[in-house]
Protein backbone atom coordinates (compact mmCIF):
# COMPACT_ATOMS: atom_id res chain seq x y z
CA UNK A 1 0.00 0.00 0.00
CA UNK A 2 1.46 3.55 -0.85
CA UNK A 3 1.97 6.58 1.60
CA UNK A 4 -0.64 8.24 -0.27
CA UNK A 5 -3.57 5.84 -0.18
CA UNK A 6 -2.52 5.09 3.33
CA UNK A 7 -3.27 8.85 3.91
CA UNK A 8 -6.29 9.04 2.47
CA UNK A 9 -7.82 5.66 4.44
CA UNK A 10 -6.76 7.51 7.32
CA UNK A 11 -8.43 10.93 6.11
CA UNK A 12 -11.87 9.03 5.05
CA UNK A 13 -11.45 6.62 8.65
CA UNK A 14 -11.46 10.73 10.63
CA UNK A 15 -14.40 11.84 8.60
CA UNK A 16 -16.51 8.43 9.15
CA UNK A 17 -15.50 8.38 12.78
CA UNK A 18 -16.32 12.03 13.48
CA UNK A 19 -19.54 12.02 11.37
CA UNK A 20 -20.34 8.77 13.26
CA UNK A 21 -19.85 9.94 16.78
CA UNK A 22 -21.95 13.44 15.93
CA UNK A 23 -25.05 11.20 14.39
CA UNK A 24 -24.66 9.26 17.36
CA UNK A 25 -25.23 12.18 19.68
CA UNK A 26 -27.82 13.30 17.75
CA UNK A 27 -29.91 10.29 17.65
CA UNK A 28 -29.92 9.71 21.10
CA UNK A 29 -31.44 13.23 21.48
CA UNK A 30 -34.73 12.54 20.57
CA UNK A 31 -35.37 16.47 19.99
CA UNK A 32 -32.99 16.08 16.88
CA UNK A 33 -33.06 12.45 16.60
CA UNK A 34 -34.32 12.35 13.22
CA UNK A 35 -31.92 14.74 11.28
CA UNK A 36 -29.34 12.16 12.67
CA UNK A 37 -29.68 9.85 9.62
CA UNK A 38 -27.65 12.17 8.06
CA UNK A 39 -24.10 11.92 9.20
CA UNK A 40 -25.22 8.57 10.17
CA UNK A 41 -25.51 7.81 6.12
CA UNK A 42 -22.35 9.84 5.69
CA UNK A 43 -20.12 8.07 7.71
CA UNK A 44 -21.79 4.78 6.47
CA UNK A 45 -20.94 5.96 3.38
CA UNK A 46 -17.33 6.76 3.92
CA UNK A 47 -16.40 3.45 5.86
CA UNK A 48 -17.58 1.68 2.75
CA UNK A 49 -15.41 3.38 0.50
CA UNK A 50 -12.57 2.53 3.06
CA UNK A 51 -13.60 -0.73 3.56
CA UNK A 52 -13.41 -1.50 -0.55
CA UNK A 53 -10.23 1.02 -1.05
CA UNK A 54 -8.15 -0.37 1.56
CA UNK A 55 -6.05 -3.98 1.58
CA UNK A 56 -6.54 -6.47 4.40
CA UNK A 57 -2.86 -6.86 5.68
CA UNK A 58 -1.93 -3.52 5.75
CA UNK A 59 -4.51 -0.65 5.94
CA UNK A 60 -5.75 1.58 9.20
CA UNK A 61 -9.34 -0.07 9.34
CA UNK A 62 -9.86 0.27 12.87
CA UNK A 63 -11.16 3.31 12.67
CA UNK A 64 -13.16 3.17 9.83
CA UNK A 65 -14.35 0.45 11.30
CA UNK A 66 -15.84 2.01 14.27
CA UNK A 67 -17.08 4.59 12.09
CA UNK A 68 -19.35 1.81 10.39
CA UNK A 69 -20.56 0.32 13.82
CA UNK A 70 -21.24 3.71 15.28
CA UNK A 71 -22.77 4.83 12.03
CA UNK A 72 -25.00 2.09 11.47
CA UNK A 73 -26.35 1.99 15.03
CA UNK A 74 -26.85 6.16 14.74
CA UNK A 75 -28.80 5.59 11.62
CA UNK A 76 -30.91 2.55 13.00
CA UNK A 77 -32.08 4.72 16.00
CA UNK A 78 -32.42 8.00 13.76
CA UNK A 79 -34.74 5.56 11.56
CA UNK A 80 -36.92 4.23 14.62
CA UNK A 81 -38.00 7.56 15.74
CA UNK A 82 -38.41 8.71 11.82
CA UNK A 83 -40.77 5.69 11.89
CA UNK A 84 -42.61 6.64 15.30
CA UNK A 85 -43.29 10.28 14.08
CA UNK A 86 -44.46 9.46 10.87
CA UNK A 87 -46.91 6.86 12.77
CA UNK A 88 -47.84 9.58 15.10
CA UNK A 89 -48.46 12.04 12.12
CA UNK A 90 -50.70 9.25 10.43
CA UNK A 91 -52.48 8.45 13.50
CA UNK A 92 -53.49 11.81 14.42
CA UNK A 93 -56.02 11.77 11.39
CA UNK A 94 -57.84 14.90 11.02
CA UNK A 95 -58.36 15.77 14.05
CA UNK A 96 -56.09 19.09 14.47
CA UNK A 97 -58.22 20.65 11.10
CA UNK A 98 -62.07 19.17 13.27
CA UNK A 99 -60.40 21.28 16.24
CA UNK A 100 -59.70 24.30 14.28
CA UNK A 101 -63.28 24.24 12.96
CA UNK A 102 -64.72 23.82 16.00
CA UNK A 103 -62.98 26.97 17.68
CA UNK A 104 -63.84 28.79 14.23
CA UNK A 105 -67.41 28.38 15.02
CA UNK A 106 -67.77 28.52 18.47
CA UNK A 107 -66.22 32.07 17.75
CA UNK A 108 -68.90 33.04 15.66
CA UNK A 109 -71.50 32.02 18.05
CA UNK A 110 -70.21 34.19 21.12
CA UNK A 111 -69.77 37.20 18.23
CA UNK A 112 -73.55 36.29 17.35
CA UNK A 113 -74.72 36.26 20.70
CA UNK A 114 -72.09 38.40 23.03
CA UNK A 115 -70.16 40.48 20.88
CA UNK A 116 -66.91 41.59 22.85
CA UNK A 117 -66.19 38.59 24.68
CA UNK A 118 -63.50 36.50 26.10
CA UNK A 119 -63.41 32.67 25.81
CA UNK A 120 -62.09 29.53 26.78
CA UNK A 121 -62.30 25.99 25.46
CA UNK A 122 -61.56 22.89 27.29
CA UNK A 123 -60.47 19.89 25.72
CA UNK A 124 -60.29 16.60 27.69
CA UNK A 125 -58.97 13.33 26.74
CA UNK A 126 -58.70 10.40 28.94
CA UNK A 127 -56.73 12.34 31.91
CA UNK A 128 -55.01 14.82 29.34
CA UNK A 129 -56.52 18.45 29.08
CA UNK A 130 -55.89 21.16 26.50
CA UNK A 131 -57.35 25.11 27.27
CA UNK A 132 -57.57 27.41 24.42
CA UNK A 133 -57.95 31.48 25.74
CA UNK A 134 -59.16 34.15 23.40
CA UNK A 135 -60.63 37.48 22.95
CA UNK A 136 -63.26 38.13 20.46
CA UNK A 137 -63.43 42.15 19.98
CA UNK A 138 -66.44 42.70 17.49
CA UNK A 139 -66.51 46.75 17.97
CA UNK A 140 -63.56 47.60 17.08
CA UNK A 141 -64.53 48.61 13.41
CA UNK A 142 -67.16 51.19 15.26
CA UNK A 143 -64.61 52.51 17.54
CA UNK A 144 -62.05 53.18 14.50
CA UNK A 145 -64.59 54.56 12.45
CA UNK A 146 -65.91 57.16 15.82
CA UNK A 147 -62.16 58.20 16.44
CA UNK A 148 -62.22 58.65 12.26
CA UNK A 149 -65.37 60.87 12.86
CA UNK A 150 -63.67 62.76 16.16
CA UNK A 151 -60.19 63.48 14.15
CA UNK A 152 -62.05 64.91 11.23
CA UNK A 153 -64.65 66.98 13.45
CA UNK A 154 -61.30 68.23 15.50
CA UNK A 155 -59.30 69.35 12.14
CA UNK A 156 -62.68 71.34 10.86
CA UNK A 157 -62.57 72.93 14.38
CA UNK A 158 -66.22 71.45 14.97
CA UNK A 159 -65.50 69.61 18.39
CA UNK A 160 -68.26 68.88 20.57
CA UNK A 161 -69.02 71.79 22.87
CA UNK A 162 -66.99 71.20 26.69
CA UNK A 163 -68.95 69.91 29.34
CA UNK A 164 -70.11 73.26 31.82
CA UNK A 165 -69.34 71.07 34.85
CA UNK B 1 9.29 26.64 14.18
CA UNK B 2 10.40 23.26 13.67
CA UNK B 3 9.07 22.44 16.69
CA UNK B 4 5.62 23.75 16.17
CA UNK B 5 5.96 21.94 12.28
CA UNK B 6 6.35 18.61 14.04
CA UNK B 7 3.95 18.66 16.38
CA UNK B 8 1.15 19.93 13.45
CA UNK B 9 2.48 16.99 11.25
CA UNK B 10 1.77 14.83 14.32
CA UNK B 11 -1.74 16.01 14.90
CA UNK B 12 -2.17 15.32 10.73
CA UNK B 13 -0.19 11.54 10.90
CA UNK B 14 -2.28 10.45 13.99
CA UNK B 15 -6.22 10.19 13.19
CA UNK B 16 -6.83 9.87 17.39
CA UNK B 17 -5.56 12.93 17.93
CA UNK B 18 -7.02 15.10 15.01
CA UNK B 19 -11.01 12.78 15.59
CA UNK B 20 -10.07 14.21 19.22
CA UNK B 21 -9.88 17.75 17.89
CA UNK B 22 -12.39 17.72 15.90
CA UNK B 23 -14.93 16.37 18.47
CA UNK B 24 -13.34 18.89 20.52
CA UNK B 25 -14.44 21.55 17.65
CA UNK B 26 -17.81 20.24 17.90
CA UNK B 27 -18.35 20.79 21.51
CA UNK B 28 -17.02 23.75 21.57
CA UNK B 29 -19.71 24.40 19.12
CA UNK B 30 -22.24 23.36 21.37
CA UNK B 31 -20.99 25.47 24.37
CA UNK B 32 -20.86 28.54 21.80
CA UNK B 33 -24.20 28.24 20.64
CA UNK B 34 -25.59 27.95 24.50
CA UNK B 35 -23.64 31.04 25.43
CA UNK B 36 -24.42 33.35 22.05
CA UNK B 37 -28.39 32.67 22.24
CA UNK B 38 -30.26 34.28 25.00
CA UNK B 39 -32.55 31.84 27.11
CA UNK B 40 -34.78 35.22 28.23
CA UNK B 41 -35.50 35.79 24.47
CA UNK B 42 -35.64 31.96 23.52
CA UNK B 43 -34.47 32.94 19.84
CA UNK B 44 -32.80 29.15 19.68
CA UNK B 45 -33.53 28.17 15.62
CA UNK B 46 -32.99 24.15 16.51
CA UNK B 47 -36.65 23.28 17.22
CA UNK B 48 -37.83 19.92 18.31
CA UNK B 49 -38.99 18.04 15.51
CA UNK B 50 -41.58 15.58 17.66
CA UNK B 51 -43.15 18.26 19.50
CA UNK B 52 -43.60 19.84 15.74
CA UNK B 53 -45.22 16.79 14.34
CA UNK B 54 -46.62 15.83 16.98
CA UNK B 55 -47.81 18.52 19.38
CA UNK B 56 -46.24 15.88 22.45
CA UNK B 57 -43.24 17.76 24.03
CA UNK B 58 -40.49 15.36 24.09
CA UNK B 59 -37.65 13.97 27.33
CA UNK B 60 -35.03 16.32 25.44
CA UNK B 61 -37.38 19.44 24.56
CA UNK B 62 -36.01 22.41 26.46
CA UNK B 63 -32.26 21.48 26.37
CA UNK B 64 -30.79 24.74 24.40
CA UNK B 65 -32.72 26.50 27.14
CA UNK B 66 -31.47 24.80 29.99
CA UNK B 67 -27.87 25.00 28.34
CA UNK B 68 -28.10 28.62 28.38
CA UNK B 69 -28.99 28.89 31.46
CA UNK B 70 -26.59 26.98 32.87
CA UNK B 71 -23.72 28.97 31.50
CA UNK B 72 -25.41 32.00 33.40
CA UNK B 73 -25.47 30.60 36.02
CA UNK B 74 -29.42 29.91 36.86
CA UNK B 75 -29.36 26.22 37.75
CA UNK B 76 -32.78 25.84 39.19
CA UNK B 77 -34.25 27.50 36.07
CA UNK B 78 -32.39 24.98 33.72
CA UNK B 79 -33.34 22.29 35.55
CA UNK B 80 -37.19 23.69 35.41
CA UNK B 81 -36.32 23.57 31.79
CA UNK B 82 -35.25 20.54 31.85
CA UNK B 83 -34.36 18.52 35.12
CA UNK B 84 -31.90 16.57 32.47
CA UNK B 85 -29.89 19.38 30.92
CA UNK B 86 -27.60 19.54 34.08
CA UNK B 87 -26.26 16.36 33.86
CA UNK B 88 -25.76 16.15 29.91
CA UNK B 89 -23.85 19.69 30.38
CA UNK B 90 -21.61 17.87 32.74
CA UNK B 91 -20.74 15.22 29.61
CA UNK B 92 -20.69 17.82 27.10
CA UNK B 93 -18.36 20.42 29.37
CA UNK B 94 -16.28 16.82 30.70
CA UNK B 95 -15.67 16.12 26.99
CA UNK B 96 -14.20 19.37 26.08
CA UNK B 97 -11.25 18.65 28.51
CA UNK B 98 -11.04 15.32 28.20
CA UNK B 99 -10.41 15.39 24.42
CA UNK B 100 -7.88 17.66 24.83
CA UNK B 101 -6.17 16.14 28.08
CA UNK B 102 -5.96 12.11 26.24
CA UNK B 103 -4.37 14.23 23.17
CA UNK B 104 -1.83 15.60 25.44
CA UNK B 105 -1.19 12.19 27.09
CA UNK B 106 -1.39 10.38 23.46
CA UNK B 107 1.23 12.60 21.90
CA UNK B 108 3.91 12.17 25.52
CA UNK B 109 2.85 8.51 26.32
CA UNK B 110 4.25 6.45 22.96
CA UNK B 111 4.62 3.27 24.62
CA UNK B 112 0.97 3.56 26.54
CA UNK B 113 -1.26 4.62 23.55
CA UNK B 114 -2.65 1.50 23.00
CA UNK B 115 -3.96 1.22 26.68
CA UNK B 116 -4.83 4.95 26.75
CA UNK B 117 -7.14 5.02 23.83
CA UNK B 118 -8.85 2.01 25.66
CA UNK B 119 -9.15 3.95 28.56
CA UNK B 120 -10.55 6.75 26.92
CA UNK B 121 -13.27 4.81 24.91
CA UNK B 122 -14.07 3.20 28.02
CA UNK B 123 -14.43 6.35 29.88
CA UNK B 124 -16.50 8.02 27.30
CA UNK B 125 -18.70 5.44 27.37
CA UNK B 126 -19.71 4.90 30.33
CA UNK B 127 -20.10 9.18 30.86
CA UNK B 128 -22.28 8.87 28.17
CA UNK B 129 -24.26 6.21 29.48
CA UNK B 130 -24.52 8.01 32.64
CA UNK B 131 -25.62 11.20 31.02
CA UNK B 132 -27.79 10.14 27.93
CA UNK B 133 -29.64 6.85 30.09
CA UNK B 134 -32.69 8.40 30.21
CA UNK B 135 -32.93 9.56 26.76
CA UNK B 136 -31.38 6.03 26.01
CA UNK B 137 -34.67 4.92 27.67
CA UNK B 138 -37.54 7.35 25.83
CA UNK B 139 -36.01 5.50 22.57
CA UNK B 140 -36.08 2.21 23.92
CA UNK B 141 -39.73 3.08 24.58
CA UNK B 142 -40.23 4.09 21.13
CA UNK B 143 -38.74 0.70 20.06
CA UNK B 144 -40.89 -0.95 21.87
CA UNK B 145 -44.34 0.70 20.93
CA UNK B 146 -43.13 0.38 17.10
CA UNK B 147 -43.06 -3.79 18.17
Amino acid sequence: MTEKVRKNLEGLGIVAMVSAVLAFVLAIIPCVGVIAVAPGVIAIVLSLIGLSRGDRDDSPQGMIISGLVIGIVATFISLVQIVVVAKAVEHSGDWPSQIEDLIENFEDRITAEFGDSDFSIRIESGEESVVIDGTINVDNDKAIEQLEELERLEQSGQTAAPDPQ
Amino acid sequence: MAKNRNNLSFIKEEPYIAVNLLLALIIAGVLVYSLVFSPDKGDYPVVCVHELLTGEPCVSCGLSHSFSLILRGRFEEAFDWNPHGIRLFLFFSGQLPMRILFSILYFFLADKRRSLVTIDIALSLLFALYSFWPFLVYIYRLFISLA
